[in-house]
């Protein structure tokens, strides 16, 4: 089969405070008085976290819908999510008697959001912990490929709930304070909700960005921790730069997955200073929006198109004193860089690791 | 079943199964789903998993093993694993609850078992489809072959938390574009058979399926199906909440 082009011709995210994709581009070039200002840690209740998995998904479905073109009866429609509307899934958990009552799964949550889309064509939930977005992605860019559909909806989702934040806590992976990616003194993530959504084609549309190439690879290596020598992203770039046909150098920037943990910041430091001796810039969100987890990939996807689409580069959330001296992160200020290819990494447990560049389609000539 | 498709798209997505596995962790008697909630269970199943899988691949090079795709289908994502978090988070308002289960609350943990014990370093995806996931990870497998002209791929399923009466369960699949040529790997395993995978456009606003109350991942009627495609053709089609549905030919090489 040959790939075809596949262009993203409309974006819809929801963060967190920030109702729309252009609220929060605003925060993150205008970041509070503070760069080391706490990034919101929702931790909800269940019905607080009920309420949420419903206002941001039919929030940034309804934002993609508007104005747009139709969507064709084979459109798909596939979910990114690592817990979906785990309300639901808790208030069962809570029943007397669970058994009795059907299972609230992903699957469902999905059929939910593709009947809310209107999406007739195919659809199902990709979930491969943190990277469940950007694998979302290139899931509905190949259900294009493959001609399975003609157009598909890409949508990454999660929710905090105290279930998630217990279960970062546990594994002592939560910040103290605040969020500080690839800071000397940053100790660990915060949490945050999003939703975020696509629509991939294959037309080139006014403002469309294109997936130039996109790669996955495991680490193979332990289970919650990252391959300390980042091997697993390496090779995930790697397979990405050999399907856009393009040489590392040609890469303007690296959008990081940047957590804040002590290991995945060097697992990225290191893969980056291997994979790019012409030291790009290096950008990250995550010290503002906190960790959406499934949400992330498209959320900072969608970021990473109106980057492209702007030219600004917003600075790393919460950085202040960049710990690896040998990479260029943008610090302080957004800085107008005009990038015309984005590498958008993303790295979760289980040692997943997807890379995806995305590339500004050159401007037709003037006739 | 209220279905209405609008059209079936056969691709290009015939495929060979080089080998599988699957098993079900016997039951002496009726059980009732929630009773293989323990971590015994599931540890068993896990381990269970993990042995069938390196045996499956065992014949594998390191080159092969670092560009395998691997695709698990799995209906109910981690929902067994979430509840015995949930409890060990309720002791004492979450002071006690266990790391070690909550990574298993992520739907793609045991994929993640998978490529670690046997050194896999493809790209893998953990796909919930309802009683259509297992057939998705087959079809998805083929189609990525195809894609990426990748000479094999990795299919696998499993549902932790059973239909009543019946038991965990697993499938294994390795399948590849050409029948297989190692002898050694071919002379353990079954006779290679051909499997044709299609993926069909349901009206997914319109449909309204039963909610499933079985943990059914379409493990068992795929099984099956390999087991008697020695003789005659043999088809599944399994559908999801969504309306996807995926249609399984299985046939003699």
């Amino acid at each position: 089969m040959n790939h075809r082009a596949i262009y993203i011709s409309a974006i819809s995210a929801s963060c967190n405070n920030y109702s729309g994709l252009d609220a929060l581009f605003d925060a993150l070039l205008s970041p509070p008085e503070s760069p080391g200002a706490p990034a919101p840690i929702a931790t909800a209740p269940w019905d607080d976290c009920a309420t949420q998995w419903v206002m941001l998904t039919h929030r940034v479905i309804r934002q993609l819908m508007g104005g747009g073109t139709g969507l064709p009866p084979d459109c798909g429609f596939i979910l990114g999510s690592t817990k979906g509307d785990i309300a639901r899934q808790l208030l069962w958990m809570h029943e007397p008697q669970p058994s009795e009552r059907p299972r609230p799964t992903l699957d469902e949550d999905t059929a939910a959001l593709a009947r809310h889309a209107g999406v007739l064509g195919p659809a199902y939930c990709i979930s491969t912990a943190c990277t469940s977005g950007l694998s979302a992605l290139i899931e509905a860019a190949e259900l294009i490929n493959t001609r399975a559909a003609s157009e598909c909806i890409a949508m990454g989702a999660d929710v905090v709930s105290d279930f998630v934040c217990d279960g970062f806590k546990a594994l002592r992976a939560l910040s103290n304070s605040v969020c500080r990616p690839f800071d000397r003194r940053r100790d660990g993530l915060t949490l945050g909700s999003a939703a975020a959504a696509m629509r991939l084609c294959t037309l080139p549309g006014a403002g469309a960005v294109l997936l130039a190439g996109w790669g996955a690879a495991g680490d193979a290596a332990h289970l919650t921790a990252p391959d300390r020598a980042g091997r697993g992203l390496t090779l995930a770039i790697e397979r990405a730069l050999a399907m856009a046909k393009l040489a590392p150098e040609q890469i303007d920037l690296v959008f990081a997955h940047g957590t804040g943990t002590s290991f995945n910041d060097a697992m990225e430091a290191t893969a980056f200073a291997s994979m790019f001796p012409h030291r790009p810039c290096i950008t990250a969100i995550k010290g503002l929006t906190g960790h959406t987890l499934g949400a992330a990939g498209v959320l900072e996807t969608a970021v990473a198109c109106r980057i492209l689409q702007t030219g600004i580069v917003p600075p790393v959330a919460g950085l202040k004193n960049p710990d690896f001296a040998d990479l260029n992160f943008v610090v302080g200020q957004p800085q107008t860089l005009r990038p015309r290819r984005i590498l958008k990494t993303g790295s979760g447990f289980g040692g997943l690791n997807t890379a995806l560049i995305l590339e500004l389609p050159a401007p037709e000539p003037h006739r | 079943m209220s279905q209405q498709h609008l059209t079936t798209t056969t691709t290009d997505a015939a495929a060979y199964l080089h080998s599988w596995a699957g098993k079900a962790i016997s039951t002496q008697s009726s059980r009732e789903p929630m009773d293989f909630l323990t971590e015994a269970s599931i540890s068993q199943l896990v381990a269970d998993v993990l042995t069938a899988s390196e045996a499956l691949l065992q014949y594998l090079t390191l080159e092969q093993r670092r560009q395998l795709p691997l695709f698990l289908g799995t209906t109910d994502g981690s929902l067994v694993e979430d509840l015995l978090f949930e409890r060990s988070r309720g002791i004492q308002a979450g002071r006690y609850a266990s790391p070690a289960m909550f990574r298993r609350t992520l739907p793609n943990i045991i994929l993640s078992e998978i490529a670690l014990t046997c050194h896999l370093q493809g790209p893998g995806s953990t796909l919930v489809a309802g009683a259509a996931s297992a057939a998705l990870a087959v079809y998805r497998a083929i189609t990525t072959m195809r894609l990426y002209n990748e000479p094999l791929a990795f299919a696998a399923a499993i549902e932790p938390l059973p239909p009543a009466n019946a038991a965990p369960r697993f499938l294994l699949m390795l399948l590849g574009l050409q029948p297989p040529h190692d002898r050694r790997a071919a002379a353990t395993t079954q006779p290679s058979k051909c499997v044709d995978a299609s993926l069909c456009r349901s009206a997914g606003s319109q449909a309204k399926m039963p909610r499933q109350i079985s943990g059914d991942a379409g493990i068992g009627a795929i099984s099956d199906a390999i087991m008697a495609a020695g003789t005659a053709k043999q088809t599944v089609s399994a559908t999801a909440a969504t309306g996807l549905t995926i249609h399984l030919e299985f046939s003699a090489a």
